[in-house]
């Protein structure tokens, strides 16, 4: 589970950097800022949700319903405040 | 991009480097430094400071835990726990925040910082080995300092849970980071091992930040250019500071961890009296 959830993480810091990035260098109002740092931002959510699909296929139902219930918290916040 | 652009863009960066170290090492967002730095260098307003501030605490914590998570510094069941009892906490805190005066609040969040700063400094650390089998709350990592295998047992979970509502609420309430107040509850009351400890709240504040980050984001008021350059400052620091996390010793940890609080208490109050 570790080293997934650490897998998800890297991909997300790398791949927002690059655009990042890319992204400051280019001209003013570049969407490849908008979406380097989209995926940035969006990385711990998505290693919630690995750690929730680790948890589940470990059997490991306590852990797995308590990070359902991390990512379901989390994701309702967010659509709340969005409404 | 001009050279007064260049030059804005790699004192963002600079500024970014700074926080993610501290991060990294102690388990703290470093709010309560980028939003002053970001409202009286850039000229930005608080909205604007803690939306950039946010992004970099996120970048922060993504580039720490990727290293700490799969090193198992940091305690990823134990992280979303107490994520759960914190957000219950932010919740609360937010809808009776209306209800207290800012600065009692923040007064009451620097003497608990205070005391925790003192107990830190001065009770050396007790951590409880798991006594036979593997229980649920049984965990260990791996200390790079003197390349040691450290077993540890969180022991009072519930007194930890309800803490972490208070750190939760406080966070809410004051806009200062619960990391303050997570990685004390973990190390004083759950006798998780200091290193542990501010390596989970590095995790945790992640996901806490990630929250008031998309949100500021969807609604337009994050500052990209800004936020963009923050976010790879925030990073290289937390590259920095896990490769030091890793290597300092414990006793070490904790005392410059102490001091860190006390300025950040000194940091609140100095805020409360309307100086920063």
């Amino acid at each position: 589970m570790n080293r997934s959830i650490a897998w998800t993480l890297r991909t997300g810091i790398v791949l927002g950097l690059i655009l990042i990035v890319a992204g400051e260098f280019l001209e003013e109002g570049n969407p490849v800022l908008y979406y380097g740092l989209l995926i940035l931002i969006a990385s711990p959510l998505f290693a919630v949700i690995t750690a929730f699909v680790c948890l589940v296929h470990e059997r490991d139902w306590f852990w797995a319903a308590i990070a359902s219930a991390v990512a379901i918290i989390v994701s309702g916040g967010v659509i709340i405040a969005m409404i | 991009m001009c050279t007064m652009e260049l030059l804005i863009l790699l004192s963002l960066i600079a500024l970014g480097t700074g926080a993610g170290i501290m991060g990294a090492l102690f388990g703290l967002g470093g709010g309560v430094i980028f939003v002053p730095v970001l409202m009286l260098c850039y000229g930005m307003s608080p909205v604007e400071a803690a939306a950039v501030s946010l992004v970099g605490i996120v970048a922060g914590s993504v580039g720490a835990s990727s290293v700490f998570v799969e090193k198992r510094l940091a305690n990823v069941r134990l992280g979303l726990l107490l994520e759960v009892t914190t957000t219950i906490g932010a919740v609360a805190g937010a809808l009776i925040a209306g209800l207290l005066e800012e600065w009692i609040l923040s007064l009451i969040f620097c003497a608990v910082m205070i005391y925790s700063a003192i107990r830190m400094y001065l009770i050396p650390e007790r951590v409880v080995e798991p006594k036979d089998g593997k229980g649920r709350m049984s965990f260990e990592y791996r200390d790079e300092a003197n390349g040691e295998t450290i077993p540890y047992e969180v022991q009072n979970v519930g007194k930890g849970g309800i803490a972490c509502v208070f750190a939760g609420m406080m966070s809410s309430m004051t806009g200062v980071g619960g990391g303050a107040v997570k990685v004390p509850v973990m190390n004083l009351i759950m006798r998780v091992p200091m290193k542990a400890a501010s390596a989970t709240s590095s995790y945790m504040i992640g996901i806490t930040a990630f929250s008031g980050a998309i949100t500021y984001f969807f609604s337009g008021q994050l500052e990209l250019a800004f936020a963009g350059g923050v976010a790879i400052g925030a990073f290289l620091g937390a590259i920095a500071g896990t490769y030091l996390a890793r290597r300092i010793s414990t006793k070490h940890l904790r005392r410059y961890f102490s001091v860190v609080l006390i300025i950040m208490a000194v940091l609140v109050l100095l805020r409360v009296g309307g100086i920063l």
